[in-house]
């Protein structure tokens, strides 16, 4: 029985993860559907030079928010999830009870752990810089070029 | 379905093809207004233009009609299927009053999307630079939260601000006749 609980919770725990890791393929898509609109009737499908330089627009601005939201505040989150979550599952007992013959498991562990501490904290100091960068350059190239800046002609 | 407006006119664009609603030169106060209108459709996109600086108001009045029209109809056609036919969403284009109560603001204007991205990246990665980093699930959402409902606020004062004003009743007609015609155009 604890097995069977031990393996359900790292099953969640995966889907957890896979979810939060792919945040930026079905955040964007998310938001596509919205600005595409529900019914398919009133959707505009034309393919002129205006509209693919506004869809170019649209998904440069919303692509980068959604990777720049992802990184800033899910992708150090999530390293910091591995860490704990790790310790409350005990790796080294899993991994160790296991597969105690395939590796050096206490030391691949500690590295693994070690690694995504680091990642963690070197995103949380590198990714705000990033964001601002990113969203920055939305801002000042769209509205020094005028609002709607994509329709320029 | 985009739409666009200008001073004089409304365009909503479907498919492949742009319908607009014009104002006359001469308005003849013995006929109906509606009737009036010059109306039409082409292929291609509306007439963007780039905007250089505060809009007039007129211009304002204008875009806030688009909006509310645009609005009043999504709200109408919400609960019909995703595949429904066109004929079947042109029977549900709203009444003028319908139209007053919808709100003039539209998360989907341009105005809007190109600084909600700025804002929303700048606001997320605010308590990192205080040294206030993230590896709590609960602060995390509560921030994520937090980011996009001030984005919402300043993007909809901004948009209220500078880019809409209260509409006429007859940029209201014409925001309508805009979109029957879209809806129309085979």
């Amino acid at each position: 029985m604890n097995n069977i609980m031990e393996i359900a919770a790292y099953l969640l725990y995966g889907a957890a993860l896979i979810a939060a890791v792919t945040l930026p393929i079905w955040g964007y898509k998310l938001i596509e559907n919205k600005i595409k609109g529900k019914h398919k009737a009133l959707r505009v499908t034309r393919e002129d030079a205006s509209n693919h330089f506004a869809r170019t627009g649209i998904i440069a601005s919303i692509g980068t928010t959604t990777t720049g939201v992802f990184i800033i505040q899910i992708l150090p989150l999530i390293f910091s999830v591995i860490g704990e979550v790790g310790a409350d599952f005990n790796f080294e007992t899993v991994y160790s009870t296991h597969l105690a013959d395939g590796v050096s498991s206490d030391n691949y562990v500690g590295d693994f752990l070690g690694l995504t501490a680091q990642l963690g904290d070197m995103l949380q100091e590198a990714a705000p810089m990033a964001a601002v960068g990113l969203g920055g350059y939305n801002l000042i190239n769209n509205i020094s070029r005028g609002l709607p800046a994509i329709f320029r002609r | 379905m985009e739409g666009y407006s200008e001073t004089g006119a409304i365009y909503f664009s479907r498919g492949q093809s742009t319908s607009f609603a014009r104002l006359p030169k001469v308005i003849d106060g013995n006929r109906d207004l509606e009737s009036q209108f010059i109306t039409g459709s082409y292929d291609g996109a509306p007439p963007y233009k780039k905007i250089d600086g505060k809009l007039p108001v007129i211009l304002r009045e204008y875009h806030s009609a688009e909006h509310q029209v645009f609005n009043a109809f999504q709200k109408k056609i919400s609960k019909r299927d995703a595949n429904a036919s066109i004929k079947e969403l042109a029977e549900e284009i709203p009444d003028l009053e319908e139209i007053k109560d919808s709100n003039d603001y539209s998360n989907l204007c341009g105005t809007t999307i190109f600084l909600s991205s700025g804002l929303i990246l700048i606001l997320t990665s605010l308590p990192n630079f205080f040294k206030f980093y993230n590896t709590n699930l609960f602060f995390m959402s509560f921030w994520i939260a937090t980011s996009f409902l001030i984005t919402y606020l300043v993007s909809k004062y901004v948009q209220k601000k500078f880019f809409l004003s209260e509409a006429k009743d007859y940029q209201l007609l014409l925001a309508r006749t805009a979109l029957k015609e879209a809806l129309n155009n085979e």
